[in-house]
């Protein structure tokens, strides 16, 4: 397995690295590709910021039930209880 | 009060921000909440009281989400012939050397509450335009946390599918957010 990559394969490489993981040769071409493609680099630290953004839970600062569906929910739970 | 009531009156608005976050409709985030408290009903003299209440509705809403996704994604037919969401779209973005055509700039990392808020409000507008079966896959990995073989179990699909999917989603998402942040 060749372990020198052009963009497009490593971007492929790093998205299954967040996915379902690399065999070992996979991540050293990876790696390799990396230390020398600035665009790829970023490419990785921008996969790296997007899914730590989504993991910021602002939940408190979201509505939570309107009345409308909680009086629609209540009432089917009345029917079931 | 009946006890689903209270569950209702009690647990009900954190259960519907959790499903809301993950599911994007607020039709199906409460759907997702009516379907926990009927299940929660049958089930409880299940619950050992061992964990919270809370976390024991949460995991029972966990399950209806990735249903209702599961659901929602097999809905989407596919004109005869194509795979829309196979697409190799993505390959446009390099050039035949498979160099990226595109230089991308550093994003930083938003550290203060004005940014912060402009990076959610940007978030949530890229992930409005991503195509539906592509942002329920996301969804399933990013919000929900399911691993690759859970993902490819729940919605009937192989690996490479997915891989192929959720690649799309994240090239997507990337191009989305670089002019918008």
């Amino acid at each position: 397995m060749g372990l020198i990559k052009n963009c497009k394969e490593t971007s492929v490489l790093v998205t299954q690295s967040l996915d379902h993981g690399l065999t070992f040769h996979e991540r050293i071409a990876m790696k390799l590709h990396l230390m020398i493609c600035r665009n790829c680099a970023r490419f990785m630290k921008q996969m790296h910021l997007l899914r730590s953004w989504l993991r910021i839970e602002n939940e408190a600062e979201q509505p939570g039930l309107t009345d409308e569906a909680r009086q629609r929910i209540a009432g089917k739970l009345r029917e079931e209880e | 009060m009946g006890e689903s009531q209270s569950w209702l009156e009690e647990h009900g608005d954190y259960l519907f921000r959790y499903a809301r976050r993950r599911l994007i409709s607020d039709e199906l985030a409460e759907d997702a909440v009516q379907e926990t408290f009927l299940a929660a009903l049958k089930a409880r003299e299940r619950f050992s009281g061992a964990s919270s209440e809370r976390t024991w509705l949460t995991g029972i809403l966990k399950h209806k989400i990735v249903d209702i996704i599961r659901h929602q994604y097999r809905e989407v037919t596919a004109p005869q012939g194509s795979d829309p969401d196979n697409e190799n779209d993505w390959e446009a973005l390099f050039d035949q050397n498979g160099h990226w055509v595109e230089t991308f700039r550093d994003w930083g990392d938003p550290a203060s509450e004005l940014e912060r808020s402009r990076l959610r409000e940007a978030l949530d507008e890229c992930f409005r335009r991503l195509k539906p079966n592509l942002a329920r896959i996301f969804s399933l990995r990013e919000l929900s946390g399911l691993s690759n073989e859970e993902i490819c179990k729940a919605l009937g699909i192989t690996a490479t599918n997915a891989w192929v999917m959720l690649h799309r989603a994240r090239l997507f998402l990337r191009e989305c957010l670089e002019t918008r942040i």
